[in-house]
This record gives structure tokens, C-alpha cells and sequence, in this order.
């Protein structure tokens, strides 16, 4: 067995038994820890896809940032109380499950009868594909440069956004008015 | 019909069933879950899956475009995470819980 097989196995355990780990635990604060799992397992295998970049970008952004922010509200909420998933033993619970499973294996199907087999020939023929940071910024910064300057905004909006609604009456920032 | 070396190489059915199965477990997270926090780290496991189909398309197709796509989508995630989480605050500063089966008392 080649070694990239294995590590694509190792990988694909890790982000499913973590993800599973964070939809089932009791404490948000395990859900938090099962993501950071989940987002270093992702980028694992963006790195294994060729794609360095977006591998660092995914640690950087997702295991050090989003998930910092989640733990520091779990910590700032003070949550006493736990609860498990599917407390009721109902149909409707089962439902729930069953959706996304089908939804599955129907996808599932559907690209295996769909996509052609000769872009997986091709690609495995030339050996690996490398995006070097150089050429994504190259096309970051010339035919993507207008969604770079939208993205640019909305961030711009969002921090006001976040810091108004924060401030407001009832929010963290209890102080004399 | 299960044949052995399907399993022994890799290819793009692979990564495309590995990026579902992930999208169906956020979705159930959603939907079984009622603490509102994990319902957001659902999404971002859902938005993790949809950048997983992305790469895996750039791999297998040699364009840069889907990587640039991906770029943007973590940018977005990471501003929603931001405003989800402050209405979070805000919420449970109102209703004392983050069980969202009591935020049907949320009037103005």
C-alpha cells in the first residue's frame, strides 16, 4: 500500500470520528476541542491535495481563530447545564439521521455514475499538482481583484457590525449609561 | 462489484464521498442538537466540507480558480462565526439559555 493511501485513510478517520465527536458531545467545550480535530484533519488533506496555501490558511484562520472564539464564549457563558443529543428516543429523531444518510448515498452515487473517469487518469499520470502561493496570488490580485475588495468590505462591516451589537443594552458591556 | 482496488487508489470518488460524509454529519448536527453553539460549529463543519469538494476539483481539474474560491469561503465563515457569535451573547443575555427551543419568546 503506497503511503499517500494510508495517510489518506488516516485522515479521513480523524475528521469523521472528530466530526462526530463534536455533533455528539455532552460539553460545548469538547465539541470546541473535537473541531480543532476536524479543521488540523481538513488541512491535512488540502495538503495532501497539492494545496500548501489554503493548508496553512485553514490552520491559521479556522483552528486559530474561529475555534479560539468559540472557546471563549463557552468560557464567558458560564453553561451549567448539559445536553446530550436526542433525548427524545421519537420517530422524528430518526428521521434526522436518516436524512442526511440517504442524502449520502444518493450524492454518493450519483458522481460515481457521473464523473468521468479520465480526469482521475489524468491527474494520477502527471504526478502530483502543486499550487505555489506565487501563482494563487497572482490570480487573486488580477481576475478575482473585485471580490477581494467586496470581501475587504463585508470584513469592514462585520467589525462594526459585531461591536455594535456587542455594545448594545443587554450586551456584554454593562456599564453606567 | 466491491472490488479491492478501489479501495487501494485514491482517486476523486474518494475525496468527494470523504467531503459528503462531512457535510451529513454537520447537517444532522443541526438538526438533532438544540444548544445554539453547536449548531454554529455544525455549519462551519458543513462550510469545511464544501471547501474539501472545492480543492479536491481544483486537484483533479488543474485550475487554480476553486483554491481562490476556498480563500474566500474561510473569509466569510470566519465573519459569520464573529456575528453569530455576538447575537449568541446577546441572546443568552436575554433568555438565560442557549437552548434554541426557548428563543420563540424573542419579540423585539
Amino acid at each position: 500500500m503506497e503511503s499517500s493511501v494510508l495517510l489518506f485513510y488516516v485522515l479521513a478517520a480523524l475528521i469523521l470520528i472528530s466530526a462526530v465527536g463534536v455533533i455528539s458531545a455532552a460539553n460545548a467545550i469538547y465539541s470546541a476541542l473535537c473541531l480543532v480535530t476536524t479543521m488540523f484533519g481538513v488541512a491535512g488533506v488540502f495538503l495532501n491535495l497539492g494545496a500548501p496555501f489554503i493548508g496553512a490558511v485553514q490552520v491559521i484562520v479556522y483552528a486559530g481563530a474561529v475555534v479560539v472564539l468559540f472557546v471563549m464564549i463557552v468560557m464567558l457563558l458560564d453553561l451549567k447545564k448539559k445536553e446530550r443529543p436526542l433525548q427524545s428516543r421519537s420517530v422524528s429523531s430518526g428521521i434526522k439521521v436518516a436524512i442526511p444518510a440517504l442524502l449520502v448515498g444518493i450524492v454518493v452515487a450519483a458522481a460515481q455514475m457521473s464523473i468521468d473517469f479520465a480526469t482521475q487518469e489524468g491527474a494520477a499520470q502527471s504526478g502530483g499538482f502543486l499550487v505555489s502561493t506565487k501563482e494563487l496570488a497572482q490570480l487573486l490580485l488580477s481576475k478575482y481583484l473585485f471580490a477581494f475588495e467586496a470581501i475587504s468590505l463585508l470584513i469592514l462591516v462585520v467589525i462594526v457590525g459585531a461591536i455594535s451589537l456587542a455594545r448594545s443594552p443587554g450586551g456584554t458591556h454593562v456599564g453606567p449609561q | 462489484m466491491l472490488d479491492l482496488n478501489e479501495f487501494m487508489h485514491i482517486g476523486i470518488h474518494h475525496y468527494i464521498a470523504l467531503s459528503l460524509i462531512l457535510f451529513a454529519v454537520g447537517m444532522m448536527g443541526v438538526m438533532i442538537r438544540t444548544n445554539v453553539l453547536i449548531i454554529l460549529m455544525s455549519i462551519e463543519l458543513m462550510l469545511n466540507a464544501v471547501n474539501l469538494s472545492f480543492v479536491t476539483f481544483s486537484h483533479y481539474n488543474k485550475n487554480f480558480d476553486g483554491q481562490i474560491i476556498v480563500f474566500f469561503v474561510m473569509t466569510i465563515a470566519a465573519a459569520e462565526a464573529a456575528v453569530g457569535l455576538a447575537l449568541v451573547v446577546l441572546i443568552f443575555k436575554h433568555v438565560k439559555t442557549l437552548n434554541v427551543r426557548f428563543f420563540e419568546k424573542l419579540r423585539g
